[in-house]
């Protein structure tokens, strides 16, 4: 009586049939009312306001419950499935129906602004300037539903339009041609002797000189003594002479290297040519080296005068280093002002040689055996211009003349501001071509010429046709500032910022409702590219063939394959399965001494390698879990003791059979990011899998039970802490679905090592290094034994991780379609709603029709009505 | 008339120039080099030498350190003026800062020894192990600037040998100059 009282409360719209209410009677009051409320639930008070998200959002959870076999138990007395299936049915309707409602004709994405990285891309592309840094100039997004681009994240403050107006000046300030050639590209020949810290590393014995690949006679390297006072060194050209600079030091807190006598004066685009090569340093001798070594290469910022230290810099990539032979890499890199090449010796150890008083091995250099890299040199070539003026500055002024500022011929018009450029950074040796005279953009006829050129360019800032009226609105500002005395390039300038800090450029535009194909192209785009359409994409929309299904395949192919997918790959599987978090801890020294930063990029990057052979062979969603290939580098294979595979290059390796590794569910990176810096919790990362492979997020846990904190003394396992914590029957149901992964994921320490024992820093037995490079100190012990045993909520048992996969594997159907759900809710910048789940059913479908690969998943949702709805 | 004229001004400067120049005498100049810490940096200061302009090599006597260099003085100084002749002092200051540019300060010129009442004596101060050429011009450097230091020369084995006026310095001072080069270790005297 009282269910019915409940349910006849609600509106119309709102109200289940008839059919509905005995069952609940029947099969669910018994433990769900106001007695007993199993679950914290009890259906006789649950009202069926619809219209309250919150009660809206419990009765989701009834109907999927009820969908998934959940409920009512299997313990009870089963409900007839075609009854079963008519109150699904019937509780559907009514929530499609009310979603319907609330959005009333509005679309489901509301309005939004592009992301930091969507900006910075999108201005990288307009532009033609592939590298400019904007981003970090930009407050950062908030996050919804696992995504920064979702549109219930993203919206703007005054903050963000202040940093907006910066971002446009920066943009514009590097866009426009200032002078009327393009600056001299020169080639400068770099050797790290001279370029960095060479009191530390030549002096003190963390490095030495070679020639020939040789020990350099005139630089003995330092022995019991070391060498005295740099100074007289340099007068004396030691270290000019170009010789080979072998480093035996990994880059650590106190020092990082980098080449410190240049730094780029001119943005663009450069040409770095280096030349690598490793030997194996007997306490004198020169041997073969035991492998192919790995240097990398970043871009470091230096600080205003460079005496204030260097920005962090970002990876440019892992080079081999042959052992004996030189390899010369050659690669184009974008430099900002002040960036330079920073270097290190990756795949070594954290060994160092240098002495201070009593500090450090005795005989330096003289007294060490191991691994050594060597920089022959490092060219810088550029910067590099293909046309000029650059492109950057044909979008903003067309084929307009550059020519030099005269007062006397500009009538009062005031000259553009030019701040002279000069080598601020102490030290480097590369200097600014002395520029004579203010050049700017000439317009014999400019109200003409601003019409013409704003009627080029709004369009494609934007992203769709511009109307007249708006164009005239922009021409009217620059004829204001016209009128005020700025000359034809200042005013124009005035225009272009704020056509960047407008609406039409920095938000989403799309339409309620079937989305045009002007909309349909950016958000492929953006969803591919995390950027604007281009102009292939641009070109389909007038014939209106873009929407055309084969159009559209070719298309996403063509996108797939180009290199600005690799934004994708970083943007989507770093929030997905967490990427950007890798280095939110670093393992703690003492339990993970192996542990060094080209073990965690080489992680990431087996990841995204990863993704890319699935979506390459059109793979199905079961080699999310499991797989019979890896995507690896030495280190990683090392790490995962794999034989067989040198040098730092990801490529693809057969695994052997019984092998584990392969899917994302037993990849370092993902191993990584599911630990703390210490230890690991079957809680959370069973939770990961549960929420990004299988698309089950649990409940948040409640607010009154504290976190279990694993013992790293090493006298309890996390498994004996959970059980005890499960023994309550309020955190039993979760436990049990969230916890059996987790459990067999206990195999693998929080670097994503395979292990049998736990690590201890207290009790335990002394470790065996296994792979562990025989250079770094081992202090751990090994501590008690680990139990990757378990079983599903639904009773099935599994041994270990490899079982484990097995079980997943068959579910996948749901791995499928959590991978749907997480590319929809990505692409579209929106949750997925009640009403998405019948078209989202359909896309899966489809997609296992054409055998499930993960590509073919794709094209279905790029074809799909969500995706092309707003 | 006035082109006449101008011509005539030309000409008599032209002649004049020349004179001047073409009457510039050679001089040899001689003085001590600092910066001799071992027999190989003769040939370096061999081959400085002839980079400068108007500076032949004449001699050397390493052991005293003294060289002996004929120098162009027009083209040492960049200009000459043959009533007010450049003074020996004033050549020898110009070559020290050409010597000094040239070698990247690892050569200066100082004035030749004066007659001292006591003669000069050689000390020897262990240093440690120096096989290195840059660590001996360091040490070098840690005394080149003493008074009372006639020469000095370093050792790959680890030996400062230096001339000495007795009544200025001593091996004590020596070895103090020698604690406050940057990363030497002394050893046991």
């Amino acid at each position: 009586m009282a269910l019915g009282y409940v349910l006849a409360a609600g509106p119309t719209s709102d109200s289940l049939p008839p059919v509905v209410l005995p069952f609940f009677e029947k099969h669910c009051t018994e433990c769900h009312d106001a007695d007993t409320k199993k679950g914290n639930l009890d259906l006789t008070a649950l009202k069926l306001h619809l219209e309250d998200s919150e009660n809206f959002n419990r009765w989701v959870k009834i109907h999927d419950r009820m969908e998934s076999g959940e409920m009512p138990p299997k313990k009870k007395a089963r409900p007839a499935a075609a009854s079963l299936a008519v109150v699904q049915s019937a509780l559907a309707s009514s929530l499609v129906r009310t979603e319907a409602t609330w959005l009333g004709g509005d679309g489901r994405t509301t309005l939004h602004r592009l992301t930091r990285s969507e900006y910075e891309n999108t201005v990288r592309d307009l532009f033609a300037l592939p590298g400019i840094a904007v981003r970090a100039g930009l407050p950062a997004d908030g996050s919804a539903h696992g995504f920064d681009n979702n549109s219930d994240a993203l919206d703007i403050s005054h903050v963000n339009l202040a940093k907006y107006i910066e971002a446009a000046d920066a943009v514009l300030d590097m866009a426009i041609a200032t002078r009327p050639t393009a600056p001299p590209s020169a080639v400068v020949r770099l050797s790290l002797a001279r370029n960095y810290e060479p009191d530390i590393m030549l002096m003190q014995g963390d490095a030495m000189l070679f020639r020939d690949k040789k020990p350099d006679p005139i630089f003995p390297p330092a022995g019991e003594f070391a060498h005295v006072d740099q100074g007289p060194h340099e007068q004396l050209g030691i270290f000019d002479r170009m010789s080979s600079v072998g480093v035996f030091r990994h880059e650590d807190e106190s020092w990082n290297a980098y080449f410190r006598h240049f730094s780029a004066l001119y943005p663009g685009k450069y040409r770095i040519r280096a030349s690598f090569w490793s030997l194996l340093w007997d306490k004198g001798e020169v041997r073969p080296s035991r492998g192919t070594e790995a240097a990398r290469l970043s871009v470091v910022q230096f600080n205003e005068n460079g005496r204030g230290g260097q920005h962090p810099s970002y990876v440019l990539g892992y080079y081999a280093a042959p052992s004996l032979e030189s390899r010369v890499h050659e690669l184009d890199v974008w430099f900002n002002s002040k960036e330079t090449i920073g270097f290190n010796t990756a795949s070594l150890a954290p060994v160092k040689l240098y002495r201070v008083g009593n500090y450090g091995p005795k005989g330096r250099i003289m007294g060490f055996t191991g691994p050594c890299i060597v920089s022959d040199w490092l060219d810088i070539e550029g910067p590099l211009h293909d046309v000029w003026p650059p492109r950057s500055h044909q979008l903003l002024f067309g084929s307009l003349p550059v020519s030099e500022f005269k007062a006397a011929e500009q009538a009062g018009a005031r000259a553009p501001v030019r701040v002279p450029l000069r080598q601020e950074v102490i030290g480097c040796r590369n200097k600014p071509e002395p520029e004579k005279g203010v050049w700017t953009v000439a317009s014999a006829h400019p109200r003409e010429d601003a019409d013409r050129l704003l009627a080029a360019f709004l369009p494609k800032a934007f992203r769709r046709p511009v109307d007249a009226e708006v164009r005239a609105q922009y021409l009217a500002r620059f004829e204001e500032r016209l009128r005020a005395g700025d000359c034809f390039e200042t005013a124009m300038r005035w225009v272009y910022r704020a056509a960047l800090c407008s609406p039409d450029f920095l938000y989403h535009v799309e339409v309620p409702g079937r989305l045009d194909d002007h909309a349909l192209a950016s958000r492929l785009s953006y969803f591919l590219w995390n950027s604007q359409p281009d102009e292939v994409l641009a070109a389909l929309i007038p014939a209106g063939h873009l929407r055309d299904p084969e159009v559209l395949d070719q298309q996403v192919e063509r996108m797939l394959k180009d290199p600005k997918f690799g934004r994708f790959v970083e943007e989507f599987l770093g929030q997905w399965l967490k990427l950007r978090s890798i280095g939110v801890n670093d393992p703690d020294k003492k339990l993970y001494p192996e542990f060094s930063p080209y073990l965690q990029d080489s992680m990431v990057a087996e990841t995204r390698a990863y993704f890319r052979e699935l979506l390459e062979r059109n793979l199905d969603a079961g080699f999310l879990v499991r797989s019979d290939f890896a995507m690896l580098n030495e280190k990683l294979a090392v790490h995962y003791g794999i034989k067989g595979v040198s040098g730092p290059e990801i490529r693809r390796v057969t695994l052997p059979a019984g092998c584990v590794r392969g899917g994302f569910l037993t990849q370092a990176a993902i191993l990584k990011v599911t630990a703390n810096g210490t230890t690991t919790s079957p809680v959370v990362r069973g939770a990961f899998v549960m929420s990004r492979l299988l698309g089950r997020p649990p409940e948040p846990p409640p607010a009154n039970v504290p976190a279990v904190e694993p013992d790293v003394q090493g006298a309890t396992t996390i498994r004996e802490q959970l059980a005890k914590h499960r023994a309550d029957a309020s955190c039993a149901s979760c436990h049990a679905k969230i916890d059996p992964a987790g459990f067999a994921l206990e195999a693998f320490d929080v670097i994503g090592g395979e292990r049998s024992r736990y690590r201890s820093i207290g009790e335990g037995e002394p470790a065996v290094r296994g792979s562990i490079d025989p250079l770094i100190k081992i202090d751990f012990k090994l501590g008690p034994k680990v139990d990757a045993s378990g079983s599903l909520p639904d009773g099935r048992k599994f041994a270990d991780i490899g079982e484990l996969q097995g079980l997943l594997v068959a579910e996948r159907r749901q791995l499928l379609r959590n991978l749907a759900e997480q590319l929809m809710v990505y692409s579209t910048g929106r949750a997925i709603a009640f009403g998405d789940r019948a078209a989202l059913a359909q896309i899966i479908e489809r997609t296992e029709a054409a055998g499930g690969g993960i590509r073919t998943l794709f094209h279905e949702l790029v074809r799909s009505p969500l995706f092309q709805t707003r | 008339m006035r082109h006449l004229l101008k011509l005539a001004w030309v000409g008599l400067l032209i002649v004049g120039l020349v004179t001047i120049l073409q009457a510039a005498p050679t001089v040899e100049v001689s003085r001590r080099v600092s910066g001799l810490f071992e027999p190989s940096r003769v040939d370096d200061l061999r081959a400085v030498v002839p980079t400068l302009p108007g500076v032949e090599w004449v001699s050397l006597d390493f052991a005293s350190t003294v060289v002996v260099l004929r120098v162009d003085p027009a083209q040492l100084m960049g200009s000459y003026n043959a009533k007010h002749p450049p003074s020996d002092e004033q050549l020898a200051r110009r070559l020290d800062e050409q010597l000094a540019s040239a070698s990247n300060r690892t050569f200066s010129l100082k004035p030749l020894a004066s007659a001292s009442a006591v003669p000069a004596v050689v000390v020897e101060v262990k240093t440690g192990l120096l096989d290195c050429r840059g660590c001996r011009y360091a040490v070098y450097n840690g005394v080149s600037r003493l008074d009372g230091l006639e020469s000095a020369t370093v050792t790959t084995d680890g030996r400062l040998i230096a001339r000495i006026d007795p009544a200025k310095l001593d091996q004590k001072a020596l070895l103090a100059a020698l604690k406050k080069v940057k990363g030497l270790e002394i050893p046991a005297q």
